[in-house]
């Protein structure tokens, strides 16, 4: 168990990490999210051992690893360009760790032979890695962060480089394969996609704190916060004050908590017939735009008010620039932290 | 753009045609350690309407081998600087034009080169030891009289001398030591200077290393050798140039006969000269009493002109050694790298 | 149109070629021509001599031993404060480079009484033993040791090495040895597996320059080391100079020229397959955090100033200080005019000397490189072969250079050996080098696509050289501007050479100065040895400011 508390990082006068407290439990995959300098590759370069100068406390397994230099913590680290070393085969590359623990050469031919079938790089061994595509890059990479058997294993955006097709079969094979090991992983990304197929749980960050953590599905459905909910590619926020002006929204909103400022129509609930169980609510809105998607069409619609509210559905409710009914059920609408 | 490009060839080649020389003047051709007041050329420039351009070669050693290299086409109208131990090279080498100038008949018979008038002595120098007045006198050490004294044990670890291969003074005494000693392989000069290293002799590889490193006066009493090798001028030089020209002498020269050796300075008609008559003027004028006067405060050396009043510092601390110790140039030429060459092999290995 | 685009790419690549035609193979030729074959018969006995004496492979072996040393301690000292001037920023980084490169452009004169006011019997080092033991002899005797060649050495040619590589190593990068550390190396390994591996490009082109610079070394090894540490530079002048067997001489310079073309023939090949990534220092430099970073940033700016700055300080004392006082009357001496003396030159006048031919060498360097650089990055293969024969004037000495100015340039139009114009060109063949070194990588990194746009909007090909090239190539520009203009300021053999009274530079006054008896003239030596550090110190300032971050060999 790897426990971080109010871990806190600055970068000359900027602030990059504010107070971060996590657990991660053995075997379990937490995926770290959030936007481009939002500090989440520092926060996994502190847990490495690669950054000094913060404060706050990492324990594993109640042992204080703060004192420890990186090549003594044993934990693995998968580099966003792979830093894979330039002058070493590929089988080398991935023998690196094995022979700084001092393993036998004898088993780290066998260890490594194992690790390149498990990545489906069998017989690849003697190449350069500058002859290596993309996607083999990254399994060497993940093979030789794997090799040395580490108590955690930390990616830093693994397939950031790659294309979208790509990048959706090795999530599933990088989930497959991490739990295959059973290693606990801490996994950075910017993409919510790649997050959702490969954690266990998400913690979305946002300027350097963590905004919430839960499971992939908790998360989607009840995001803590307007920047939680826009990081997932959740729209339809309004601020509270502007529902005023949609009087059947107005309504739904002054039930909820009267903290928060801001208001979100979930898609979940979003419907062009009136749902058959739960309270709902019909709302008059004019078609604005509507785009094909093949499944789906993405659909725009001004509501009263002004207010836009945007969604997917199987069909179009109506031509462009008429009216149209669209149902919301009242479960979908949230009041969130701002 | 192209035309531009095509145009520095021909603008760089006007450059040059516009450097061609004006009609009267004469080029001379010399050695680094030239110097004359200005005065005094201007003096010649008025009496001959002439115009001196002096070019500086490099050393002398330099300067002979460039007059020699461009023999068919010369740098300039005469040559100045070239001594008795280069003197053989440029002669075989038949850079110069023969002229005797009339005022040679002024010049001591000693200086005059056995041969047909090729080159005209001007200066002189003579390389000697010096030594550090205070010192001796301190160590109630008596002064060595001959080369051989410098091999006693009571002069052990005294001398500082300098590299003969890159060191004209160096050269000059090694060539003394050939001239008291011979070549021989039994008691010649090596052997000799075997005594010296045993002895406990230092060699530096230039003057100014011996001089201002080694020697007790040179170096401020940092150096711990109150014996040098340096010039019969030096004394002087260290009153004008000490801290307090009013203290009278601190260093001496000692002028033995045989421990000197003398560098004579020539200058010559360069073969083919463009001014040949300029050069022969300019040739009679450095025989003139004004330039001979002029030359000691400048460059430390002798006129050859005995007659000349020599200022009053040489008058008073230079002395003029009756017997330096004579080597023929032609010997000189012939062996120079041989003889170098056993040195170092004796003294540096 | 199509078929005036080659001629007028031939056209620009003429000047350069012209150059060095002339002014380098023509007089080398014609000098080994006269040398080797003096009555018109080819005779090369004089090989045979090389070969058959012990002596002269002696002084072969001897010349590598002493470069491949040098080399070995300058990579040694050189490589370390790499990965700190890379990895780390800190207060008076560019400073420190910047005077860290100044030995690299002083002339040995300068280094020599640096050296001297140094480690010398007067030295600052042996006063202070002195003082503080009381003793009457001075304890440090490094003069005429290979120690002191070596450290001469090290001090010329460290800033060489530490610029080309800390370049690499910013574009390199530093992730692969985190990743190290990661998989559980310590500091050794990290060294060991991943740092020298990967800059091995980096140390093979820095050890092969500093190797070349260390072999043709001539002042140092005459000045500090003395006649029995003769190199085969020093033998070539000795034999050209004190002996005149030119056969001898010529041959020296053949097997030196030839070996020394042989790695530098290596050297650009080596460069042209560096990877060039645009990397910016600025942005992988960190401050560093650690009490081990910390330290090594202390350590590499510690052994800066005790193996570059402090005989360069020392000078810079010995010139200010005198009788324990600040004593400014060695500079106020500067500014006199003449003492009556017709060649004495004032050291103002020879101040304005150095930078006229400076500029003048600069500028000819700069048009010269820049058209050398191109034409060895666009024309294919036989273009690359000139990439070293440009670099071969820096393996050639100046004795022979100059004696060949005086056989093969002695016919109107080019009558050159009684003229000034000799000096800028010869500054002009040093500098070359510097030139194309600088620019040739940063035309190398501009990909070509740029160009193509260009031709493809309509631009001629020197209007895309005026709109494309010359302002993405600027900053390069400037720095072998910088360096052209300060190799040209500490320059010496060749002004020893032809000196009239116009051409008198600061190097060759500082010599005369020091060969003038008396203590005045060698203070003011110093003073002026100060003068030209400050004027090349301001050089590489600007150089920093200039510096296209991982471009630019040196």
């Amino acid at each position: 168990m790897l426990r971080l508390a109010n871990v806190t990082h600055a970068y000359g006068d900027v602030a990059s990490l504010r107070g971060v407290s996590l657990r991660l439990p053995p075997g379990e995959i937490l995926c770290l999210l959030g936007p481009s300098g939002c500090g989440k590759t520092t926060l996994l370069r502190i847990i490495a051992g690669l950054e000094g100068d913060y404060s706050g406390e990492i324990r594993l397994d109640g042992a204080d690893i703060r004192p420890l230099p990186a090549h003594e913590r044993g934990f693995g680290l998968m580099f966003q360009d792979y830093a894979l070393f330039p002058h070493m085969s590929v089988r080398d590359n991935i023998a690196y760790g094995l022979k700084r623990r001092g393993d036998r050469r004898r088993d780290i031919q066998r260890q490594v032979d194992d690790l390149l079938r498990r990545v489906g790089l069998a017989g690849l061994g003697a190449r350069d890695v500058a002859a290596l595509s993309g996607g083999q890059k990254q399994r060497v990479a993940l093979a030789r962060s794997l090799a040395p058997s580490p108590r955690l294993l930390m990616l830093d955006e693994p397939l950031g480089s790659l294309d979208a097709q790509l990048r959706d079969q090795l999530a599933l094979e990088l989930r497959r394969l991490l739990k295959e090991a059973g290693i606990g992983a801490i996994y950075v990304t910017h993409d919510r996609r790649e997050a959702f197929a490969i954690a266990d749980r998400i913690a979305v960050m946002d300027a350097g704190s963590i905004q919430q953590c839960d499971t992939p599905h908790r998360l989607y459905n009840a995001p803590a916060t307007a920047p939680v909910a826009r990081f997932l590619g959740l729209r339809n926020l309004y601020a509270r004050a502007a529902t005023a002006r949609a009087a059947q929204l107005a309504a739904q909103a002054k039930a909820l908590r009267k903290t928060t400022q801001t208001i979100l129509i979930h898609p979940r609930g979003i419907s062009l017939a009136r749902p058959a169980s739960g309270r709902s609510v019909e709302l008059a809105a004019t078609l604005v735009a509507a785009v094909f998607r093949g499944e789906h069409w993405d659909i725009r619609l001004r509501l009263e008010g002004d207010l836009p509210l945007v969604f997917s559905a199987r069909e179009l409710p109506a031509q462009i620039g008429e009216s149209a009914r669209v149902f919301v059920a009242l479960e979908a609408v949230l009041a969130l932290d701002s | 753009m192209k035309s531009r490009i095509l145009l520095m060839p021909v603008l760089l080649a006007v450059a040059l045609l516009a450097q061609a020389q004006a009609a009267d003047t004469v080029v001379l051709v010399t050695h680094d350690s030239f110097a004359i007041s200005e005065s005094v050329l201007e003096s010649f420039e008025t009496q001959t309407g002439i115009v001196v351009e002096v070019l500086r070669a490099g050393d002398a050693g330099q300067m002979v081998n460039q007059a020699i290299l461009s023999k068919n086409n010369p740098l300039g109208d005469a040559l100045y600087g070239v001594d008795n131990t280069f003197l053989s090279r440029a002669l075989d080498a038949e850079i110069f034009a023969p002229y005797q100038s009339p005022a040679l008949a002024t010049v001591a018979a000693d200086f005059l080169p056995a041969d047909d008038f090729r080159v005209t002595p001007v200066d002189f120098g003579d390389v000697c030891l010096n030594y550090d007045i205070a010192w001796f006198a301190e160590n109630e050490l008596a002064l060595p009289q001959t080369l051989d004294d410098l091999t006693a044990e009571a002069y052990a670890g005294l001398l500082a001398v300098q590299n003969p291969a890159t060191s004209s003074p160096g050269l000059a005494f090694l060539l003394a030591t050939i001239a008291r000693f011979g070549t021989e392989d039994e008691g010649g000069y090596l052997d000799y200077w075997a005594a010296l290293r045993a002895n406990d002799v230092l060699v530096a590889d230039g003057w100014t290393d011996a001089y201002y490193g080694e020697f007790t006066v040179g170096s401020r009493g940092v150096g711990s050798r109150p014996l040098v090798v340096s010039y019969a001028s030096s004394p002087p030089a260290e009153v004008i140039y000490g801290e307090d020209p009013e203290a009278g002498a601190v260093t001496g020269a000692l002028i033995d006969a045989g421990m000197c050796f003398r560098q004579v300075e020539y200058v010559g008609v360069l073969d083919g000269a463009a001014n040949e008559a300029g050069a022969r003027r300019l040739i009679d004028f450095m025989l003139s009493a004004e330039f001979q006067a002029d030359m000691p405060l400048n460059m430390f050396v002798f006129p050859v002109l005995a007659d000349i009043k020599l200022p009053d510092e040489f008058a008073a601390y230079a002395q003029i050694p009756a017997q330096p110790a004579f080597v023929d140039p032609a010997a000189i030429e012939a062996n120079r790298e041989a003889w170098i060459q056993a040195w170092a092999e004796a003294m540096l290995r | 149109m199509r078929s005036w685009l080659p001629r007028s790419g031939c056209a620009l690549y003429l000047p350069p070629l012209l150059f060095l035609g002339i002014f380098f193979f023509y007089p080398l030729l014609a000098l080994f021509d006269i040398s080797l074959r003096p009555d018109g018969e080819l005779d090369l006995s004089a090989f045979g001599r090389l070969i058959a004496s012990d002596y002269y492979i002696d002084t072969l072996l001897f010349t590598s031993y002493q470069a491949a040393l040098s080399t070995a301690f300058t990579l040694l000292l050189a490589t370390p404060c790499a990965f700190v001037f890379a990895r780390y920023r800190f207060a008076g980084k560019s400073l420190l480079l910047s005077l860290a490169t100044l030995p690299f452009v002083l002339p040995t004169v300068v280094v020599a009484l640096a050296f001297a006011s140094l480690t010398g019997k007067h030295g600052i080092v042996n006063d202070l033993l002195r003082a503080l033991f009381s003793l009457d002899y001075a304890p440090v005797q490094l003069e005429r040791t290979l120690a002191i060649i070596i450290f001469a050495h090290v001090f010329y040619n460290f800033a060489i090495a530490l610029r080309i590589m800390t370049g690499y190593w910013s574009s390199v990068g530093f992730a692969t040895e985190e990743a190290a550390r990661c998989l559980g190396a310590g500091a050794w390994s990290v060294w060991r597996d991943i740092r020298l591996p990967l800059i091995r490009p980096a140390l093979l082109s820095a050890g092969i320059l500093v190797f070349i610079f260390c072999f043709t070394s001539f002042g140092v090894v005459l000045i500090l080391g003395g006649i029995r540490f003769a190199t085969l530079e020093v033998q070539i002048y000795y034999q050209a100079v004190s002996i005149f067997n030119l056969p001898l001489a010529a041959a020296l310079s053949i097997v030196q020229i030839l070996s020394m073309l042989a790695l530098m023939t290596i050297y650009t090949r080596q460069q042209r397959n560096l990877p060039l990534r645009l990397a910016s220092s600025a942005t992988i430099a960190r401050y560093p955090r650690a009490a081990a970073e910390k330290a090594a940033v202390a350590g590499c700016v510690v052994l800066i100033s005790l193996l570059l700055l402090s005989p360069l300080f020392a000078l810079l004392a010995r010139a200010l200080l005198a009788d324990g006082g600040l004593d400014l009357s060695n500079f106020l001496a500067l500014a006199e005019k003449s003492r009556g003396s017709l060649l004495f030159i004032a050291p103002l006048e020879a101040m304005i000397n150095s930078l006229r031919f400076a500029l003048l060498a600069m500028l000819a360097a700069l048009f010269l490189g820049v058209s050398a650089a191109s034409m060895i990055h666009r024309r294919g293969r036989l273009a690359r072969l000139w990439d070293p024969l440009f670099m071969l004037p820096l393996a050639t000495s100046a004795v022979t250079l100059g004696f060949g100015f005086i056989v093969a340039l002695d016919e109107p139009p080019l009558n050159l050996r009684a003229s000034w114009l000799i000096i800028p060109i010869s500054h002009t063949l040093v500098a070359l080098p510097f030139v194309i070194r600088s620019v040739l990588p940063a035309m190398r990194a501009i990909p070509p696509s740029l160009g193509e746009a260009a031709r493809v909007l309509g631009a001629k090909p020197h209007q895309k050289l005026l709109s494309i090239d010359a302002p993405l190539l600027g900053r390069s520009i400037a720095v072998g501007a910088t360096f052209a203009f300060t190799v040209s300021m500490g320059e010496f053999g060749a002004s020893l050479f032809v000196a009239q009274r116009e051409s008198v530079t600061m190097p060759v006054v500082i010599y005369r100065l020091l060969g003038d008896p008396g203590l005045a003239s060698y203070r003011q030596a110093l003073a002026m040895s100060v003068v030209l550090m400050l004027v090349c110190a301001g050089g590489f300032l600007l150089i920093e400011r200039l510096r296209v971050a991982g471009l630019g060999e040196f």
